[in-house]
C-alpha cells in the first residue's frame, strides 16, 4: 500500500451569499496515492471544481468557507496552513491546469518567461537557468522547435499548444499531485485525444499523481484508477474505473453511462439524457438530492439522505438501494419515471 | 528634426512585414500548421504592435510629428530664441515706444507685443511652462491615482468604498474654484499651480484604473498565477498592472491637453503663472486689452494652446485604438 498522498476528509466548503447558503462541497472524501489518477466526474455545479478550488485554498473566503473537515497534504492539513505556507505548495507541490488556455495565459509576458515563473519562485532559479529550463519542458511537451517558441507569446500559439504550455507550466516544479480542471473542454476533439496522451506519459515519466476533473466519462475511463462521481456537491459513487463501468451502483452513474453515445442509443438510435436540471445547491432537495430525476425514487428517497457506504471493497455508493439484488443498471433509456407517470395520471383524473 | 520623425515612421512602414519573415527564419521553415498556428505572425511584443498600428493612423502620427516639434523648440528654446529673436522677458523701456506692437518681419516672425517683446519667442518659452505643467501635473495625478486606484481595485470592499467616496468628494468641487483656492493657499506661481492640478486630476484616473483593475482581476491567467504560488504583491505587480495599464495610457495622454488647458485658464484668471514669465494664459491675459486694435496679441498664444490641445487628444484617440487588443483580433 502506498502512503496517502492525499486525504479529503469529509470537506465541506459553503458559500455565504445574499441568496442563501450555497453548499457547494458537502462532505467528500477520497484519498490519494502517489502516481494515481482520480477522475472527478459530474455535470455542472457538482461541486468537483469547487473541491479542486479547496484543495489549493483557491477559494476566496469570504465569500467560501470551509464549514467541516479537513485536507491533508503528506499529513499536513493544507486548511490549517497560512498564506505563506500554502503559497509554497501551490505551484511547487500541487499544481494546477486550467480548463481554457486561451485566457489562462497572461498575454503581455513570453511563454518562456511565464514557464520560468513557477522556476523562479519556488527553486529560486535565476532567470537565465529558468529560461534554459523552460525549454526542456516546451520540449517535453512536445512543442516543436521550442528554442524559438519560448520566445512567443500567448497569442501566437493555438489553443492546444497554449495548453501543452500551461501543462509545462504546472509541471516546472515535478509536482506531487497535478490537478487538471476540464483540461481538453475547450479544445478540438483530435487535440483533446492529444493532450490527454501527453498527460499520461508526463505521469508515467515523472509519477505525479492526477486529479482529473471532467464531466466526460470517456475522458475519465481511458486515464484513471479511480473515479469519483459526484452529485450536487456530494460524492454519490466512488470505486475503480472497471467496477464502475462494469457494476455501478448509483442510478446517477448508470444514467452518466447511459449518456454516452456510445452506450445510450435506444433500439431507434435516439440519445437518452437524464431528464431535468442540477438542482440548486442552495436548496437541495429533501432525502437523496437525486431523488426528483430518479426513475427509481422511492418513499425514503424523498425523506432521508442515503449514507455513502462502502459495498465492495473499496467501491461504494450513496444510494438506499445501492448492491441490493437486482438493482443493477438495466436496459439503456428505462421507462418513464414512476414520479413523472403519476402526475401525469393526475392531471388525466 | 521633423524630418527624422518621418524617416522613422517611414521605416517602421516599410518593415511591418519584416518580423514575420524573420521568426520563419529562425523556426528553420517550421511546418505551414505551425505557421499557421501562429496567429497574427512574427514575435513581435504587444507594444510593438501597438506602435505598428499608431503608425497606420494619420491622424496620430500627425500629433505625434507636431508635439515632437513643439517639444523640441521649447526645450532648445534658451540656445537660440533670446540670440535671434531677443529677450522674451526684459523690457527696455527706453526704446519701447518704438518697438511695441511691430508687425510680424524677419527679425519678429510674430510681430512684438505691448512691451516690445518677441511675440515668437513668448511662445516658445510659453511652451516650455504648458509642457512642463502638463506633463509634471499628468505626472502627480497618474501616481496618485494608480495608488489610490491600485488598493480601491485589489482589496475592493470597505477600502474600495472608502476610496471611490474621497473621489465623488473631490468630483462634486467646482474644478476650477478649487484649484484656485489651493493655489491662493500656498501661494502663486509655477509650483503651486503644477502641485494643485497635480492633485485634483487623480480622482479620475484612480476611477478608471480600478475599474480596469476589477475586469483584469477576473482573468484566468490571474487566478492561474495564484495556483502557481504567487504573492498577492507580485499577482499585482507582475500580470495586473501591465494588463490594466493601456487605459491608463490612453487618458494620461489625452488628459495632458486638459492640463495645458486648465493652466492657461489659471493663468488667464491671473492666479496661474506670473509676469514676466510667459505662459500661453497668461499671454491671453496680456492680450485682453487689445483684442480690438492688436488681434495678432490674442491669435497666436490662442492657436497655440488649441492645436497643442488638439494633438494630444488625437494621439490619445490613436493610443487608444492601437493599444486596443479587441480592434486587433
Amino acid at each position: 500500500m502506498a502512503e496517502d498522498l492525499l486525504v479529503v476528509d469529509d470537506l465541506k466548503m459553503y458559500f455565504y451569499t445574499r441568496d442563501g447558503v450555497v453548499k457547494a462541497v458537502d462532505g467528500v472524501s477520497y484519498t490519494l496515492n502517489s502516481g494515481e489518477t482520480l477522475g472527478v466526474v459530474g455535470e455542472s455545479g457538482s461541486g468537483k471544481s469547487v473541491t479542486a478550488l479547496t484543495i489549493m485554498r483557491l477559494i476566496p473566503e469570504p465569500p467560501g468557507k470551509v464549514v467541516g473537515g479537513d485536507v491533508r497534504f503528506r499529513g499536513e492539513s493544507l486548511i490549517a496552513m497560512n498564506d505563506e505556507e500554502i503559497r509554497k505548495i501551490r505551484g511547487n507541490r500541487i499544481a494546477m491546469v486550467f480548463q481554457d488556455p486561451m485566457t489562462s495565459l497572461n498575454p503581455v509576458y513570453r511563454i518562456g518567461r511565464q514557464i520560468a515563473e513557477p522556476l523562479i519562485l519556488h527553486k529560486g532559479m535565476s532567470k537565465a537557468e529558468a529560461h534554459a529550463r523552460a525549454i526542456e519542458l516546451l520540449e517535453l511537451v512536445g512543442i516543436p522547435h521550442p528554442k524559438s517558441r519560448v520566445r512567443d507569446y500567448p497569442h501566437q500559439l493555438s489553443g492546444g499548444m497554449r495548453q501543452r504550455v500551461m501543462i509545462a507550466m504546472a509541471l516546472a516544479n515535478d509536482p506531487d499531485i497535478l490537478i487538471a480542471d476540464e483540461p481538453t473542454t475547450a479544445l478540438d476533439v483530435t487535440i483533446q485525444a492529444q493532450i490527454l496522451e501527453l498527460m499520461e506519459e508526463l505521469q508515467k515519466r515523472m509519477g505525479s499523481a492526477i486529479i482529473l476533473i471532467t464531466h466526460d466519462l470517456g475522458v475519465v475511463a481511458d486515464m484513471a484508477d479511480n473515479i469519483m462521481v459526484m452529485y450536487a456537491g456530494r460524492p454519490v459513487e466512488y470505486g475503480t474505473v472497471d467496477e464502475l463501468f462494469y457494476e455501478p451502483f448509483h442510478p446517477y452513474t448508470w444514467g452518466l453511462i447511459d449518456s454516452l453515445p456510445e452506450y445510450a442509443v435506444d433500439e431507434k438510435g435516439t440519445l437518452c439524457p437524464i431528464k431535468g436540471q442540477p438542482p440548486s445547491l442552495i436548496n437541495v432537495p429533501s432525502g437523496c438530492a437525486f431523488h426528483p430525476r430518479c426513475p427509481f425514487a422511492q418513499d425514503i428517497c424523498f425523506t432521508d439522505v442515503p449514507q455513502f457506504l462502502d459495498i465492495k471493497g473499496t467501491h461504494g455508493a450513496a444510494c438506499h438501494f445501492a448492491g441490493e439484488d437486482g438493482f443493477t443498471r438495466g436496459e439503456a433509456c428505462p421507462v418513464e419515471r414512476p414520479a413523472t407517470a403519476q402526475a401525469a395520471e393526475g392531471v388525466a383524473s | 528634426m521633423p524630418i527624422d520623425d518621418k524617416k522613422a515612421v517611414e521605416a517602421v512602414e516599410e518593415g511591418k512585414d519584416s518580423p514575420r519573415i524573420q521568426h520563419h527564419l529562425e523556426t528553420g521553415g517550421a511546418p505551414l500548421d505551425q505557421v499557421a498556428s501562429a496567429t497574427s505572425g512574427g514575435s513581435r511584443t504587444l507594444w510593438r504592435d501597438a506602435w505598428y498600428r499608431l503608425s497606420r493612423n494619420k491622424l496620430a502620427v500627425a500629433a505625434l510629428v507636431y508635439l515632437a516639434i513643439v517639444g523640441i523648440l521649447a526645450v532648445t528654446a534658451p540656445l537660440w530664441a533670446t540670440r535671434l529673436f531677443g529677450d522674451p522677458l526684459f523690457v527696455d523701456t527706453t526704446t519701447v515706444m518704438k518697438t511695441r506692437f511691430l508687425a510680424p518681419s524677419l527679425s519678429h516672425p510674430m510681430g512684438t507685443d505691448d512691451f516690445g517683446r518677441d511675440t515668437f519667442a513668448r511662445l516658445v518659452y510659453g511652451a516650455r511652462i504648458s509642457l512642463t505643467v502638463g506633463i509634471v501635473a499628468t505626472f502627480i495625478s497618474v501616481v496618485l491615482g494608480l495608488i489610490f486606484g491600485a488598493i480601491s481595485g485589489y482589496y475592493g470592499g470597505m477600502v474600495d468604498s472608502v476610496v471611490m467616496r474621497l473621489t465623488d468628494v473631490f468630483l462634486a468641487f467646482p474644478y476650477i474654484l478649487l484649484a484656485i483656492l489651493l493655489i491662493s493657499l500656498m501661494g502663486m506661481g509655477l509650483g503651486p499651480v503644477l502641485a494643485a492640478i497635480g492633485i485634483l486630476g487623480w480622482t479620475t484616473i484612480a476611477r478608471v484604473f480600478r475599474s480596469s483593475i476589477l475586469s483584469v482581476k477576473e482573468n484566468d491567467y490571474v487566478e492561474a498565477a495564484r495556483a502557481m504560488g504567487a504573492s498577492d504583491a507580485r499577482i499585482m505587480i507582475k500580470h495586473i498592472l501591465p494588463n490594466a495599464l493601456a487605459p491608463i495610457i490612453v487618458y494620461a495622454t489625452m488628459s495632458l491637453g486638459g492640463v495645458i488647458l486648465t493652466e492657461a485658464a489659471l493663468s488667464f484668471l491671473g492666479v496661474g503663472i506670473q509676469p514676466p514669465t510667459p505662459s500661453w494664459g497668461r499671454m491671453l491675459n496680456e492680450a485682453q486689452g487689445y483684442i480690438v486694435t492688436h488681434p495678432a496679441l490674442f491669435i497666436w498664444p490662442g492657436i497655440a494652446i488649441i492645436s497643442t490641445v488638439l494633438a494630444f487628444v488625437l494621439l490619445g484617440d490613436g493610443l487608444r485604438d492601437a493599444l486596443d487588443v479587441k480592434v486587433n483580433e
